[in-house]
């Protein structure tokens, strides 16, 4: 070997990694689209002081322009005329005045179909009667849908749903699933499954399994045993437990909340350690799922292969769909009051039946519409 | 008899390699010729190599490589040989161990779990022939068997996550799949499943004892870093032979905490805060499942579980959800060890008030 | 008694930041200095306010005492005591603890003709510490986003904010810090192991020296860091645990609000993903 002074003194190494370590640093701080806590962070306590029951929302989500309430149209003064005497082949509206049908379907098109307009569901050239294009038949079943949330649902309250609340101005709601193919398995099957990731998502959101969404919101199973024996009363086998965490981080992300809006994270399954948020999303689950199965899927074969999923199956819906990153959809913005087509028989058309949302007694801030400031809460502490 | 020195100073200096000592007869010769790193000489040792393979090393390198390809070749087949795919998903490729309904059976097909036990029993060889080689190798050098011991402790915590415990609940699903993402979903899903590892006392201890030892060495690579230019860092002589070093390491902690270890105690201190570590955390997960169901009960039965104010004392359970919450509490108390505990049932539901 | 056998020589004048002459002495084994005198008072204080806060509590279980930080409704405010106010106390009192305790490092290593290893090591769990107390709750605008003190009580709020993060696991900087804790364990795992296997040999061998502790390692795994290079690894990333710690919490909240797994989005959008033909699920 060579004395050390007749090698040559290169540093390449060390330039080569200062020059990695800079870039690495450039990366991590410029590619993720991280929060800032100047925007500021907003903050709300669930629980009891000092044991960091906290939900955040930053400006990503306060900012994000799917969150903002579309400017209402003055309201159309009744004309005193059902909708069922003025136009033919009205089936679910029938009773409803026209002028108010008129501004509900004039609402309609700015929910759903901004850009084609009118002739989105009504073929141009033809009678509205027409029932020709699928759309408009998917149209008619999604009014009974919303009909039936803002009458039957407890979990929307007195806030009540619209089209907007899902579709935010485009024709399928961004914010949807799709059953997954089972993962084909390799070599004839003798490396066993591959697991059922989708690769060729480009957010976590699409990348995660999609057991949890059809397992959970799609059919029946119990969210249960996610805690052991004594509290549950059986243990999951530890692949549905991942499925149940992975719904939950779903749930939580979907309404841009985390795990302690519902839960004092040491003991998940009790809920007299929960808040009434748990309530509130007891009974989204059921909604979810009775939208995807008695709704959803059983429109199925109205829908043309490109709305449909890779297994053929229509578009459905979870936390997300409505939330859209929001504890309360559109900040609990009370859009559908001003539709009194969108409230089915039986229920008053300003519902005053509460959520457990609204009913709770405690020292949390009431959200306000986006675009406000949040951090002016009200505190209605007894 | 002379004895290779490391000297440390400014200049860095580059003579003859350390051959190192004798081999003994029946010893295998030495592997790798020794080279001299620049970069490395600025932290420590330039020298890299000579090593010693032998029997027990060959073996366990044989073992490992068989138990990387294993699960390497199940994770590149799972993306149907795709090398970018392949590459992409290293971090969430996974193995999964065999479902439950295969118990503890040995005999399980290999796309159902069977590749995950063959892994597993190669990566075990591996471990075990490597423990061996740590033991061997002391022997040899005349030295004792303190670091195969302090890996055995590792070993111990290793099998019983993955084998001692599985085999005790009688189910090979409860040992963790290989894969990076996987198995941290696993550790996060096992801990919710026996109601929050941090309320076991023994995950407790082994925390205390990882931290504990994280302290140690900083306390310990301080003082004989501060105090190197008294030629501190040569420990063994500074133990059989006090200099000022450890004069002046001892009374820096006397004079702070009022208490000092010496050279050698300091090690011993070292030693068994790291081997309690992965010791306790062994205890801690061989009791889970077996002994106790769920970590916070536990907690609320022996006082642990502080109680705080209610945020919600209005809070109601409507009562289709009290009634499944209900359902769910009497089957427990046919099949679980006691029935659950008060503060577990849920509040009376809104029709009873 | 109080003096070890060599220890009346080094016992000099001199080395202290702050005082003079005037605290220049010792107590038995512990020399005072004047950031001896603030240690003390601050730790004093700051125990009595705990037990005093314990008294006015609930409960003298010691796995149950709760001093918790105000609720964030006061921001970043003065609370009553029995509100958190007590607890904002406390945490002046440790941070003056800790901070007086780091300086006293300092002026026992200068009396000793030592290095600041160790007061720059425990600088770094200082860090750590403030960054959850302090940093974090100034950035995220509440005194209640910091830690309760209570032995379970505070582990109820690493598990929530946990949980914050859906599944703090995916934090990178977690990660990091996680491997420095394992890293740092096994490493001293290995060290005092070796040094204890070198002094104190089996039976009729002579006790071994560096060149053994060399020959221990580069037999098993190749490499040999050597005496001081082991303390200049071990060190390294003992302060890099409480480092990354830190930076783990500061970025949760502040800097990520959304679970960590969502973090990832970049991952999959990164630009050289061919799919080469591998079938989405939609």
């Amino acid at each position: 070997m060579k004395p050390v002074s007749q090698r040559p003194r290169s540093s390449l190494l060390g330039i080569f990694l200062l020059a990695a370590a800079f870039a690495t640093l450039l990366f991590v701080l410029l590619v993720p689209k991280w929060d800032h806590p100047w925007d500021p962070i907003e903050s709300r306590d669930w629980g009891w002081r000092g044991i960091a029951m906290n939900t955040f929302t930053s400006a990503r989500t306060r900012n994000d322009p799917i969150n903002l309430v579309p400017a209402a149209t003055a309201p159309f003064p009744d004309s005193g005329i059902a909708a069922g005497e003025v136009y033919e082949n009205i089936e679910v509206l029938s009773d409803l005045d026209s002028a108010q049908f008129d501004y509900l379907m004039q609402a309609m098109t700015e929910w759903v179909a901004p850009e084609e307009g009118c002739s989105y569901c009504h073929k141009s050239g033809e009678s509205f009667a027409s029932d020709d294009l699928y759309t408009k038949q998917v149209a008619r079943r999604m009014l009974e849908m919303v009909r039936d949330v803002n009458t039957n649902a407890r979990h929307v309250g007195n806030v009540g749903i619209t089209c907007f609340t899902c579709h935010r101005g485009n024709n399928v709601p961004p914010k949807h699933w799709y059953k997954g193919a089972p993962p084909e398995p390799p070599m004839g099957g003798i490396v066993g499954k591959p697991p059922p990731w989708n690769r060729t998502a480009t957010t976590m959101r699409d990348f995660f399994p999609r057991a949890p969404f059809e397992n959970y919101l799609l059919d029946d199973q119990t969210i249960s045993g996610a805690q052991a024996r004594s509290v549950s009363g059986e243990v999951a086998e530890i692949a549905d437990l991942e499925n149940i965490y992975i719904l939950m981080m779903q749930m939580s992300d979907g309404m841009g909340v985390n795990c302690t809006f519902c839960h004092n994270t040491r003991a998940f399954a009790d809920w007299s350690q929960s808040t009434p948020n748990r309530v509130n999303a007891w009974y989204g689950i059921r909604m979810s799922r009775r939208i995807n199965r008695d709704y959803l899927t059983e429109m199925q074969g109205l829908f043309p292969p490109n709305r449909l999923g890779p297994l053929g199956d229509v578009a459905k819906v979870d936390c997300a769909t409505c939330h859209n990153g929001m504890s309360r959809p559109l900040g609990g913005e009370r859009m559908a009051e001003r539709y009194r087509g969108l409230f089915g028989p039986g229920s008053a058309v300003a519902p005053t039946r509460a959520t457990a949302f609204e009913t709770r007694k405690a020292h949390q801030a009431v959200l306000t519409q986006p675009g406000v400031d949040e951090r002016a809460v009200t505190l209605d502490k007894e | 008899m002379a004895s290779f020195h490391s000297l440390y100073s400014q200049i860095q200096i580059h003579g003859p390699h350390d051959e190192g000592l004798p081999v003994k007869g029946h010893e295998s010769p030495r592997l790798i010729t020794p080279v001299l790193n620049r970069w490395l000489g600025k932290i420590g040792d330039p020298q890299i190599g000579p090593t010693y393979l032998g029997f027990c090393g060959i073996a366990s390198l044989i073992c490992g490589f068989i138990a990387i390809e294993i699960i390497g070749l199940n994770f590149w087949a799972s993306v149907h040989w795709n090398p970018v795919a392949f590459i992409e998903g290293m971090a969430w490729h996974r193995l999964d161990p065999p479902e439950a309904k295969w118990g503890f059976s040995p005999f399980v097909p290999l796309a159902e779990g069977g590749w995950w036990i063959w892994a597993g029993f190669f990566l075990t060889a591996s471990i075990l022939l490597w423990w061996c080689r740590m033991y061997l190798r002391a022997k040899a050098l005349g030295m004792s068997t303190h670091v195969a011991w302090a890996f055995a402790s590792a070993i111990f915590l290793y099998l019983s996550i993955g084998f001692i415990r599985p085999m005790l609940l009688g189910s090979w699903h409860e040992a963790p799949p290989f894969g990076i993402i996987p198995h941290l979903n696993w550790t996060a899903s096992l801990s919710v499943l026996y109601g929050n590892f941090y309320y076991n006392p023994f995950h407790c201890f082994s925390i205390v004892f990882l931290y504990g030892s994280v302290l140690l060495f900083a306390m310990h690579g301080g003082t004989i870093l501060a105090v190197s230019r008294f030629g501190g860092e040569r420990e063994t002589e500074e133990i059989v032979d006090r200099g000022t070093a450890a004069e002046r390491g001892a009374l820096f902690w006397r004079w702070t905490i009022g208490f000092n270890a010496t050279f050698e105690s300091v090690h011993r201190w070292a030693y068994w805060f790291a081997i309690l570590t992965t010791f306790a955390g062994a205890i801690g997960i061989l009791l889970t499942g077996t002994v106790v169901d769920n970590w916070y009960l536990w907690g609320v039965k022996w006082g642990l579980a502080p109680e705080y104010p209610a945020t919600y004392p209005d809070m109601t359970l409507p009562p289709e959800i009290a009634e499944q919450v209900r359902s769910i509490a009497d089957a427990s108390s046919h099949s679980a060890v006691g029935n659950p505990p008060p503060e577990m049932v849920p509040p009376a539901p809104e029709a009873a008030q | 008694m109080s003096m070890l056998s060599f220890e009346r020589k080094y016992r000099v004048a001199g080395g202290g930041l702050i005082g003079g002459e005037l605290f220049d002495f010792w107590v038995g084994p512990f020399y005072v200095g004047f950031f001896g005198v603030t240690t003390a008072v601050f730790a004093t204080l700051g125990t009595a306010l705990i037990i005093y806060g314990a008294a006015i509590g609930p409960t003298w279980n010691i796995w149950q005492i709760d001093i918790a930080p105000p609720s964030i409704e006061y921001g970043l405010g003065v609370a009553p005591l029995r509100e958190g106010g007590l607890w904002q106390i406390i945490t002046i009192c440790a941070i003056g603890a800790f901070v007086s305790w780091a300086l006293r490092q300092v002026e026992i290593a200068r009396k000793l003709g030592m290095g600041f290893h160790i007061p720059i090591a425990f600088a770094f769990a200082i860090f750590a510490y403030l960054s959850l107390e302090v940093f974090r709750p100034i950035m995220l605008g509440a005194w209640g986003h910091a830690f309760p003190y209570g032995i379970f009580t505070h582990l109820d709020w690493v598990s929530n904010v946990g949980y914050q993060g859906l599944h703090f696991h995916y934090n990178p900087a977690h990660m990091l810090a996680v491997t420095c804790f394992f890293g740092t364990t096994l490493m001293l795992a290995m060290h005092g192991g070796v040094i204890l296997s070198a002094v104190n040999p089996p039976k009729g061998e002579v006790v071994k020296h560096g060149q053994h502790e060399n020959q221990y390692f580069r037999d098993t795994i190749a490499y040999s860091i050597g005496p001081l290079g082991i303390h200049r690894l071990g060190w390294f990333a003992a302060i890099n645990a409480g480092f990354w710690s830190a930076i783990c919490i500061l970025i949760s909240g502040p800097f990520w609000v959304s679970g960590w797994p969502y973090f990832y989005d970049w991952y999959l959008q990164l630009p050289f993903w061919n799919n080469m033909g591998l079938g989405g699920l939609g």
